[in-house]
């Protein structure tokens, strides 16, 4: 007698509940018609296919029939349907099976780059950027952070090489801060720009002794004098105020810092409103990193766009900038906080002065390094502080003597005392013992520790987790509880709100393409970094309000700022500058991530949007339904832009074929609720084209108005919907059907294992635990910490 | 603690004299010094792999007649300037490999099933070769991508890391650091001897605590400890050695993917100039192509979309104007190979290349009847060498082909069994 039967008897012996009395009944009743030994559909026989409790190797097998029973696809359509308690029934079943054979795949992995910078940051207190030295990690399920997706090869290990140096040599600052100064340039005491303005270029004119400028592009406006000539940290400030801004047109600056010209990456500082007046400007303040010589880029956005040619009849609007400054080197403190960090308080340490060091506007500077008048002494009290940290627990003192070994031996070799640390903490680095998590055979406290901060924080834990590892109180539920909403409070929560929602909504991919200027004329900078804002926004309200799930799908409020606000149509929201919470209007097509604009321009390809592409995108994301490849030989359907034939006749054509049905049932409804919005996530009612026709070109753009939209649609059961809005409705009605795939998401990425079939017992717990019908985001993050799966070894 | 240090020394000077060769093959790297010399003098072979992820439409490139004196297709027309240096290949496959885009992992290594996941992928044909002939370059090999990932597997089968910046590749190739940077390095190089040296006996220790399935991450982590640490090695002879000389100016990134002409163009600048300066001998490539709607005249739709055209002609159109500047691309690095001359002869015939896809017809995702091109590498070549696509000889044939060119005396590779008939 099969495993499968025995447990299904024992169960009918248990259970008074009327489902699936009787021995696979669900297999008799709904799959053996075509699948047994007679028909054999698609070359598959369920009755004799040997349970998983008697052949392991039937796992993959059992696993995608569950997924097919449950996702709809099979029985066909029309097969009469099996009840959802009934199928989940069956699925739960074959998920206990499988729970008991399957090994639990292996929690050891090394960390991905961006938990690498994360936690070489916390250590050594630096913020040089090391995750770009690192190649990109794979995704399993989903997630960067899984370990059958974190292989490693020697070129990554000579990678970690490289960044341990870079690293170390973060940590010490080469040259004594000048006393900090305030660096200002008037800009129209600087002769680039009095010239600019006397040859007209771009443009640009003087306003009331201002710069006025109207474009991002060229000339930049020149701030030389206000340059920092040193690297370190600064204040910065401008002076700004709006120029002619006319009725309908907002004006906001974005400020970048980096190099003037030429290659380097210029970093986004802020976008500010534009307020004031000429007389009393309004002063843009920021705090960050710059290098010597780097300008801050006071570049206007204007919208909506002013366009020379096509809106001649208008004042050009512009922003005029008075004056600008930097004030620093803030970081006063010689040797570097992270300097005295690594290597602590010892009167044996000094800074010594070697070569020269070429600074443009600094005279007989020299590169500073560290000496020590007790190197034995020191390396070794420098390595054996460090080790612990690195490896996030005690270390045994055999481990630690190897590194120190190695520290000291470079010393008898004649190496300088800072090329001894260097070697030493450069092995720290690369050690198993730092590069890899969960690797302590047993899940002690400190395992929780790590557990817990390479979750919520992306990197290692902070002292207080550790103090409480080592007094032995992570165990206890309660104090986990407590710590989880502390992490969750604390602003290193950024960086688990931009890796989970980067890759769970595919956030990552927003600069992947560029919309077409000529379709999507409406389309900005601005635009592009409001969507981004707005959808981590409204992760983070929902996370710290915790707010239901079901607002992933419908949702009553928006975070919108004035750009948004206008690309969606609500009147009322003032200002770029800050993204705030709106109550959505009843009838509001928007609410949900799926009527963001991030979301429908990374399922788009920024020319055209595809039923396809999206829908396959909701049933992943959304109702944790991933969808197979298309069988080999059948072609794809893609819209056609010039409008020839329309998307719903191609995809209905391809429906009649059954082999295409069983997918496209389940693809095309969401594919179809969301043509309703544009490549770039604004509402439509006709598709834009390019060809010309009888309906004409669309005032002041070069597109046509092309065929009208495809409203509307029908659910795999046949129920349907009239469009969107409607969609969204039925959708959220099942919040179970969102709850689950979301928990299984937060496993996967929480515990950075792939989360399978055999796994269904705790998602549906951590669904259950999160509490009553709509849980909590928040809820439900500490319903996984609770989970078995998260404590596992 | 003497004890660490001697066996450090010990291990060092063990690894000098090379007495570990039957596990690690690249030890050969340790034969003496004299030898390595006289067999750099001789004969320098090269090979380069291409791979098309979005595949090449081959109604577009399969000639009608097989043999010499076929008709040039549109996509072979570009090439016509090397016609007698290449073979346009129709009819291959990899046994068993399917998956549609998942088979881009095997394109290079023929493992099989790779869309299944219980999948294990094993050893790329260029990571073969750099085992051993790796030693003999500054850089035992180049793994290049014009996309995200590459195509080239370690032989646990784990993916290896693809440079996507032609500047940081241009800066490792061919800039010369000052004096100071040199020390510096030479003094990490032996830090990161003694490092990796430490850092394999941790791992070895962490195996015997950890349960068995763990084994899989440790054991990577212990092979690759191992890789570095001979390469370290021999990085120290090749810091002491200048670096190339060239007259190109240093690359600038271009980000925008739509610009596939530009992005491509520098991929195969690089690559010529690092076979022509002996960099490595070892070259693959991940071409361009995503969802990216590429600035070329004609195109308005996505590279992706396009690809799945569904036999619609204005789709084939736009795809025809993508692939033939693919191939206008290739050939023109085909052409560069040709007109660089070494000794009596020329770059190209000294290397064979390879660009292909792993797709047969990505519009449907199948994975047969191959396109492949190849060039170069002394092979007989101006002509369609055109399979039975019913009984296809496997593409790994190709690579056993590949393999002996490099002089290397293999006979067979993954599912290969022997040379491709035709070539020789």
């Amino acid at each position: 007698m099969s495993a499968i039967r025995v447990i299904l008897i024992l169960l009918a012996l248990l259970s008074s509940c009327g489902v699936a009395m009787e021995p696979d009944a669900f297999l008799a009743r709904h799959c053996l018609d075509c699948h047994d030994g007679d028909t054999q559909k698609g070359d598959l026989r369920l009755d004799a296919l040997p349970p998983p409790m008697e052949d392991p190797g039937t796992a993959d097998t059992w696993t995608k029939i569950a997924a097919l029973a449950e996702s709809g696809e099979m029985p066909p359509a029309r097969k009469p349907r099996p009840k959802a308690t009934e199928v989940d029934a069956f699925a739960s079943r074959i998920g206990g099976e499988l729970a008991k054979v399957l090994k639990p795949t292996p929690a050891l992995r090394r960390m991905n780059r961006a938990e690498y910078e994360n936690t070489i940051h916390d250590l050594l207190g630096t913020d040089t950027p090391l995750s770009d030295l690192l190649p990109e990690d794979g995704s399993v399920q989903g997630f960067d952070n899984v370990a059958t997706g974190l292989g490693i090869s020697s070129i990554l290990m000579e990678r970690y090489l490289e960044a341990a140096n870079a690293a170390f040599e973060g940590v010490i600052r080469r040259v004594k801060p000048a006393p900090a100064e305030t660096r200002r340039a008037v800009l129209m005491e600087r002769k680039e720009n009095i010239d600019s303005v006397a040859k007209k270029k771009g443009g640009v004119i003087e306003v009331g002794g201002a710069f006025v400028d109207f474009t991002p592009g060229w000339p930049p406006a020149r701030i030389d004098s206000a340059h920092p000539i040193e690297d370190g940290i600064y204040r910065c400030r401008a002076a700004v105020f709006p120029h002619d801004p006319g009725e309908d047109r907002t004006l906001t600056v974005a400020v970048f810092t980096g190099p003037l010209f030429g290659d380097g990456k210029r970093a986004l500082q802020g976008i500010y409103d534009v307020t004031g007046t000429p007389e009393n400007p309004r002063i843009i303040e920021f705090t960050t990193r710059m290098k010597e010589g780097h300008t801050m880029h006071i570049l206007p956005w204007v919208h909506p766009e002013h366009v020379t040619w096509r809106d001649k009849h208008e004042n050009r609007p512009g922003v005029g900038i008075v004056w600008a400054e930097t004030h620093g080197p803030l970081d006063q403190a010689f040797p570097a906080a992270s300097q005295q960090k690594l290597f602590g308080q010892s009167d044996t340490l000094r800074m010594v002065e070697g070569e020269s060091y070429y600074i443009r506007h600094r005279r007989g500077v020299k590169r500073q390094h560290v000496e020590s008048d007790a190197p034995r002494e020191d390396v070794e009290r420098i390595i054996r502080d460090l080790a612990p940290r690195a490896f996030r627990r005690p270390a045994d003192k055999a481990l630690v003597d190897q590194f120190v070994n190695l520290a000291l031996a470079r010393l008898d070799e004649g190496s300088p005392f800072e090329n001894a640390v260097r070697a030493g903490v450069s092995a720290i680095l690369c050690s198993p013992h730092f590069l890899l998590l969960n690797r302590s055979p047993r899940v002690d406290d400190f395992e929780i520790a790590s557990r817990l901060s390479y979750f919520l924080w992306s990197s290692m834990p902070d002292a207080e987790l550790l103090k409480l590892a080592g007094e032995g109180r992570l165990k206890d539920a309660a104090v986990r509880r407590a710590q989880v909403e502390r992490m969750l409070n604390d602003p290193k929560r950024e960086r688990f709100i931009e890796n989970f929602t980067g890759q769970w909504l595919n956030l990552r991919d927003i600069e992947f393409t560029t919309p077409d200027k000529k379709l999507y004329p409406e389309f900005d900078e601005l635009l592009l970094r409001s969507m981004l804002a707005e959808t981590r926004g409204f992760f983070r309200h929902v996370l710290t309000n915790d707010l239901s799930v079901i607002n992933f799908v419908d949702s009553e409020f928006a975070i919108l700022n004035q750009r948004l606000a206008d690309h969606y149509g609500i009147p009322g929201v003032r200002g770029h500058e800050k993204l705030r919470i709106v109550k959505l209007p009843e009838e509001s097509i928007r609410g949900g991530v799926m009527a963001q604009a991030s979301i429908l321009k990374v399922t788009a390809n920024g020319t055209s949007t595809s039923p396809v592409l999206r829908g396959v995108w909701a049933l992943d994301k959304l109702l944790g339904q991933p969808s197979s490849a298309p069988p080999a030989g059948v072609p794809a359907v893609e819209p056609d832009i010039r409008g020839a034939t329309t998307i719903r006749e191609q995809l209905d054509k391809h429906r009649n074929i059954e082999a295409c049905a069983r997918c496209h049932a389940r693809i095309d409804p969401p594919g179809f609720a969301l043509e309703q919005f544009n490549a770039i996530g604004g509402e439509r009612d006709y598709y834009r084209s390019l060809g010309r026709n009888k309906q004409g070109r669309v005032k002041n753009t070069v597109y046509y108005v092309g065929p009208p939209v495809e409203k509307g649609g029908q659910w795999a059961d046949g129920s349907r919907f009239s469009g969107f809005r409607e969609f969204r409705k039925q959708m959220a009605a099942k919040p179970e059907q969102i709850a689950r795939p979301l928990a299984e998401k937060l496993l996967i990425y929480g515990t950075g294992r792939p989360v399978g079939l055999a796994d269904r017992a705790a998602v549906n717990e951590i669904v259950k635990r999160a509490e009553a019908k709509e849980p909590g985001l928040r809820s439900m993050i500490h319903a996984v910490v609770e989970s078995d799966l998260f404590m596992r070894p | 603690m003497i004890d660490m240090r001697t066996k450090t020394l010990n291990r060092r000077t063990f690894l000098r004299a090379g007495g570990v060769s039957m596990a690690l093959p690249t030890l050969q790297a340790l034969a003496p010094r004299t030898a390595r010399a006289a067999e750099e003098k001789a004969d320098v072979r090269r090979m380069v792999a291409i791979c098309a992820p979005l595949g090449i439409h081959t109604p577009n490139l399969f000639p009608k007649t097989a043999g010499a004196g076929y008709e040039a297709t549109p996509y072979l027309e570009p090439l016509q300037a090397v016609k007698e240096n290449f073979t346009v290949i129709s009819g291959l496959m990899h046994p068993l490999v399917d998956g549609g885009h998942h088979a881009e992992r095997s394109f290079l290594t023929g493992a099989a099933h790779p869309g299944q996941p219980s999948f294990r992928n094993t050893i790329s044909v260029d990571q073969y070769a750099a085992e051993r002939i790796g030693h003999l370059t500054r850089f035992p090999f180049l793994t290049l991508s014009a996309n995200s990932n590459g195509i080239s597997y370690t032989r646990s089968g784990v993916q290896i890391p693809a440079e996507q910046r032609p500047s940081r590749i241009f800066k490792r190739l061919f800039l010369e650091g000052t004096e100071a940077e040199k020390t510096a390095q030479l003094s990490r190089i032996k830090d990161g001897q003694s490092i990796m040296d430490l850092v394999a006996g941790q791992t070895r220790s962490l195996s015997r605590r950890i349960g068995r399935e763990d084994h899989e991450t440790l054991d990577q982590y212990f092979t690759s400890v191992r890789e570095v640490e001979q390469r370290l090695v021999r990085a120290e002879d090749w810091v002491k050695k200048p670096k190339p000389k060239v007259d190109a100016p240093p690359p600038q990134d271009i980000e925008d993917r739509a610009d596939f002409t530009g992005r491509m163009g520098l991929m195969f600048d690089l690559m010529h100039l690092a076979l022509q300066t002996d960099s490595t001998r070892l070259i693959t490539l991940k071409g361009a192509g995503g969802n990216e709607v590429v600035n070329l005249r004609g195109i308005d739709d996505g590279w992706h979309n396009l690809s799945h055209h569904g036999k619609a002609p204005g789709k084939i159109k736009q795809l025809a104007i993508i692939e033939r500047e693919e191939m206008r691309l290739f050939g023109a690095f085909l052409k560069k190979l040709e007109q660089t001359k070494e000794g009596g002869a020329t770059l190209l015939d000294k290397t064979s290349v390879m660009l292909g896809s792993n797709l047969g017809n990505a519009s449907s995702h199948n994975n047969t009847n191959l396109p492949i091109v190849v060039a170069g590498g002394g092979f007989k070549h101006g002509q369609h060498l055109a399979f039975d696509s019913a009984k296809p000889p496997p593409l790994c044939n190709l690579f056993v082909s590949f393999l002996q060119g490099l002089g290397l005396e293999v006979g067979e590779f993954s599912s290969g069994t022997g040379t491709l008939s035709g070539l020789a």
